[in-house]
């Protein structure tokens, strides 16, 4: 444990209602950090509601619009998409512009760009307009929206508390988790989205926070929607070895799947976006008429999120040719509705054609070996987790995803082993994530988990250099330092200091304190009582910074003992040690 | 107080707190509310597209009732009638994968479900895992329906039965039948399910009683004459199944097979001289008859086999051998026919039977007076035992 001191709580801006200074039990009892977390619930709680009433307009506005029983040849299959998309265009070109787009992004950009602003407009025009999209049978999910509505609520309600600028910035993630955790009825999950994908990185300051609201979230959708698991799937016997191979080959062909969706969505989107502003009431009308199209034909299935179809994908209700049939399709609905900017999320679709991927290579491989033991419904949530984490590229969620939706911890080995497969494989293929790759096209950069595992980090043990020999005692006398840095070349010693700690003296300074008659003074006694800050060699060099500025050398110690000095470090070596990376990164 | 200061008592922590703690219960009664009134909307949703589903079943359009069903479960995913209504379809049409895949499930859900475990049975059945098959048909008749219960429970156990027949598993066929028939209410149309599976089964006494009973419940049963007419001669009884195969014809039973029974029992009571209440000219009329038919069986079998009736040489034929006693026997009884004694009478009727056994043997089942002189042969040999 390294006993820097560590920041004080970023102080509240002026504004803030929590910035004066604590004048009554009342005041300490609600410090902004502990009404932060009671906000959180709150925030929970009202998001999950947005979600449970978002899920029923969904659902409302599809029988309504396709019907109570959507079957093929159904006129209204092909006219409901194409007339919904003409009113959501014109919604979202003239009264809800900021809909348009993912809302993982837009809430990300809240955090990093807007200081956690995100209009109650938003979360308006995303509960109506993707209400209606999905509804209508555009190939999207419920989740991103569910996401944004979170987002968009949690970012009012801070703004309306007057909460200070650094809490307001952390209010979008904790809405947006708990929006996820609501849709997906997925707690862990959402808070490992949010955190891989909209904080893009692990901060404990905020982790209680998007915990509370997610769970919260949960509570109220299963208060109102029951606990039940999205899928119902037996639990897995026991799997031999040698059956991971066929999940490995599941890896690969579904990161094949996804490089194809994600090269598809990155290829049409920039195209669409640069048609003139006019095309823009029909593109989505036009998607509309495709996926109408794919529904009347044959395939109603690829329509709306498609989770009723991916629960009778895993209990063994379609051919692998169909399942096959239905990925394929879903790929092509699903893009089309995304790149012409109609509002929905990509979880869903995402899932569904992992299912349905999932269960055709089940059942083929089944075909040729037997003797496999995994069922359809296994192949079929593993092959959703391969999807989530080769398309959303999010792979700790993609794990602990599968396992929360199904209810079944006893697929992990294969999911993982999968998982990480058709992750490294799209890595390879399609270097930027779809998230990444969207923020550029919209002409942003924020920071991403995935990058920042990418970089290399400089670390103290990079700049450290030799100490200064000899090491002194606090116990000697100032004569006998005096006498073992006789000769030496230094101008600074360290000091040892008993039990612990570190201080450093000048030669100068020890002539001097011998020349004044305290030769036979102790130097703990003789020197002035400051303590030297110490590092260890694994922390970040940045944090080197901090002190190096007050100190020409810091001790950098062993972990495991504290008085064993393992070098030193200094403002030349840090800085010189930037200088040398940086022309390398240049070079 | 003005509106600055109004302000910053409704910004206040606590007062917040309280402000949202009855927004949040505001909200929570509306959305109930909202959730209460779309659940009823998607239960009678539901209900209208299941009770469509079922008259698309009725009227055996399969496909579109299994889409009803889905659909009605879509709307309401945990109803178990729901679910049952589509794994019963989805069987009906012939696509047993998708079926078992929601009778697990259900059968997870209600293990005792006497429908769910006969449906399973009858995957098994078609998936010919006997054992399974035997294991779910048992959970069903002792597990728990939801209505008629005994009913649902015999024909369950009568579809076992069946099942175990046509694997040729007659013995526990005949103890399903036993149990079934120990509690079967006076219903001549239950009596005669039975009473045939026993028929089926080969255990002709029981479903001799059975079809008697029919016949108690139900005097013109010409179906219940005709199985009991059957189990009868099947076991020998000629007169007992002259007496029902005569009815059964009279009340316009159709049996081409039971009608040549009937002929063929006819012939064992005209022919058998071993009846009691014969003449000894009887007796002796019925015997010489039997010995002539047997000879001219064994001529007539003899000669399809293009065997020389004179040669000495030739390969051990034992109908041949019985042929030459045969004639020996017609010798002797042509030389004394009137004084002919018991003695010579008894090994003439037992070379006939020999015959007509070994001709059996060599050239197939034979008919009329030689079926005959075969079933008379079989009662005596089951009455010697």
């Amino acid at each position: 444990m390294s006993t820097i001191p560590t920041p004080a709580a970023p102080v509240a801006v002026k504004s803030s209602r929590f910035g004066k200074a604590p004048q009554s039990l009342l005041h300490l009892a609600f410090r902004e950090e502990r009404f932060f977390l009671v906000l959180s619930i709150f925030i929970g709680l009202f998001s999950g509601l947005a979600v449970v009433c978002f899920r029923i307009a969904i659902d409302w506005s599809r029988i309504v619009l396709l019907g109570p029983v959507p079957q093929p040849h159904q006129l209204r299959l092909l006219l409901a998409p194409v007339l919904v998309s003409l009113v959501v265009a014109v919604l979202v070109l003239h009264v809800f512009p900021a809909v348009r787009g993912s809302g993982v992004n837009q809430t990300k950009a809240a955090l990093y760009i807007y200081n956690g602003y995100i209009p109650f407009r938003t979360a308006v025009g995303k509960f109506i307009t993707a209400a209606l999209a999905i509804g209508g049978g555009h190939s999207l999910g419920p989740e991103d929206p569910s996401l944004q509505i979170g987002a968009s609520l949690a970012s009012a309600l801070g703004r309306y508390l007057h909460l200070s600028r650094e809490r307001l910035r952390l209010l979008a993630p904790v809405g947006a988790a708990a929006g996820l955790a609501a849709a997906f009825n997925a707690p862990i999950s959402a808070v490992l989205f949010v955190i891989e994908e909209v904080i893009g990185r692990w901060s404990a300051g905020i982790l209680g926070s998007v915990v509370l609201s997610a769970i919260s979230s949960v509570v109220v959708v299963r208060f109102f929607l029951g606990s039940e698991p999205i899928f119902r799937i037996p639990a897995v016997g026991l799997i031999r070895p040698q059956e991971l191979l066929a999940y490995a080959a599941l890896g690969v062909i579904g990161a094949f799947a996804a490089i194809i969706f994600a090269k598809g969505i990155g290829f049409f989107r920039p195209r669409l976006k640069a048609l003139p502003r006019w095309t823009q009431y029909f593109q989505p009308a036009i998607a509309g008429l495709l996926v109408g199209l794919i529904g009347y034909l044959g395939a109603p299935q690829v329509m709306g999120a498609g989770y009723g179809f991916m629960d009778q994908a895993m209990h063994n209700q379609f051919t692998w040719k169909m399942l096959a049939i239905l990925a394929v399709l879903k790929i092509v609905a699903t893009t089309a509705s995304f790149v012409s900017g109609t509002p929905g999320g990509m979880f869903a679709p995402t899932l569904f054609v992992g299912a349905m991927l999932g269960g055709a290579v089940g059942v083929v491989e089944h075909i040729f070996f037997p003797t496999l033991t995994g069922s359809i419904a296994t192949y079929s949530l593993v092959g959703m987790g391969v999807l989530f984490a080769a398309f959303l590229r999010a792979p700790m969620t993609s794990v602990f995803m599968v396992l929360e939706v199904s209810g079944n911890y006893s697929i992990i080995i294969p999911v993982i082993v999968a998982n990480t497969i058709a992750y490294v494989i799209s890595r390879s293929f399609q270097p930027t994530p779809i998230f990444d790759l969207l923020t550029r096209q919209d002409g942003l950069d924020l920071p991403s988990l995935e990058e920042q595992r990418e970089e290399s980090v400089l670390r103290v043990e990079d700049a450290m250099q030799v100490a200064p020999i000899p090491i002194l005692e606090d116990n000697e006398t100032v004569a006998d330092a005096n006498q073992r840095v006789h000769g030496s070349q230094a101008d600074l010693y360290l000091v040892r200091l008993h039990p612990t700690g570190w201080s450093s003296v000048t030669q100068e300074l020890l002539h001097r304190l011998a020349s004044e008659g305290k030769g036979e003074m102790s130097l703990g006694t003789a020197l002035p009582t400051g303590r030297l800050p110490y590092l260890h060699p694994d922390l970040p060099l940045e944090m080197a910074l901090r002190y190096v500025y007050q100190e020409p050398i810091v001790p950098v110690v062993n972990r495991a003992d504290f008085g064993k000095i393992e070098g030193v470090i200094s403002r030349d070596a840090v800085l010189s040690k930037y200088t040398v990376v940086s022309r390398e990164g240049h070079a | 107080m003005d509106f600055k200061k109004l302000d910053a008592i409704a910004h206040q922590p606590p007062v917040v707190l309280v402000a949202l703690l009855l927004i949040a219960i505001v909200g929570f009664a509306a959305v109930h509310r909202l959730v209460n009134r779309f659940e009823s909307r998607q239960g009678v949703l539901a209900a209208q597209i299941f009770y469509r589903g079922l008259s698309e079943q009725k009227n055996k359009n399969f496909e579109m009732a299994i889409a009803d069903f889905r659909a009605a479960l879509s709307y309401s995913p945990d109803n178990y009638t729901y679910e049952l209504s589509l794994a019963k379809a989805l069987i009906a049409s012939q696509r047993f994968s998708e079926a078992d895949s929601y009778l697990t499930r259900l059968a997870e859900r209600a293990p005792q479900d006497g429908d769910v475990n006969l449906q399973l049975a009858r995957l098994a059945v078609h998936n010919s895992k006997y054992d399974d098959a035997v294991r779910y048909y048992h959970r069903a008749i002792y597990g728990l329906w939801s209505n008629d219960s005994d009913g649902n429970r015999r024909r369950t156990r009568l579809e076992l039965v069946d099942f175990l027949l046509q694997h040729d598993q007659r013995m526990e066929a005949q103890a399903e039948l036993i149990a079934s028939a120990a509690s079967l209410p006076p219903d001549p149309q239950l009596h005669l399910a039975v009473a045939d599976r026993f028929l089926r089964a080969q255990d002709y006494q029981d479903a001799l009683d059975q079809y008697r009973q029919v016949v108690q419940l139900d005097r013109d049963n010409p179906l219940a004459h005709l199985g009991a007419g059957k189990a009868a001669f099947e076991l020998g009884q000629y007169r007992t199944a002259e007496h029902y195969l005569q009815k059964a014809f009279e009340k316009s039973a159709q049996d081409e097979n039971a009608r040549s029974m009937l002929e063929t029992a006819k012939l064992v009571l005209a022919s058998d001289p071993a009846r009691p209440n014969l003449t000894a000219v009887e007796r002796r009329r019925r015997i010489a008859a039997a010995f002539q038919q047997a000879g001219e069986r064994a001529s007539q079998c003899l000669q399809s086999q293009s065997v020389d009736l004179t040669a000495t040489a030739t390969p051990a034929n034992p109908l041949r051998d019985l042929r030459t006693r045969w004639v020996e026997l017609e010798r002797g009884m042509r030389r004394d026919a009137m004084r002919a004694n018991d003695n010579t009478l008894d090994d003439a009727m037992g070379n006939a039977i020999d015959i007509e056994q070994v001709a059996q043997q060599q050239c197939g089942r034979p008919q009329g007076l030689d079926l005959a002189l075969l079933l008379i042969a079989r009662n005596r040999e089951g009455a010697e035992r």
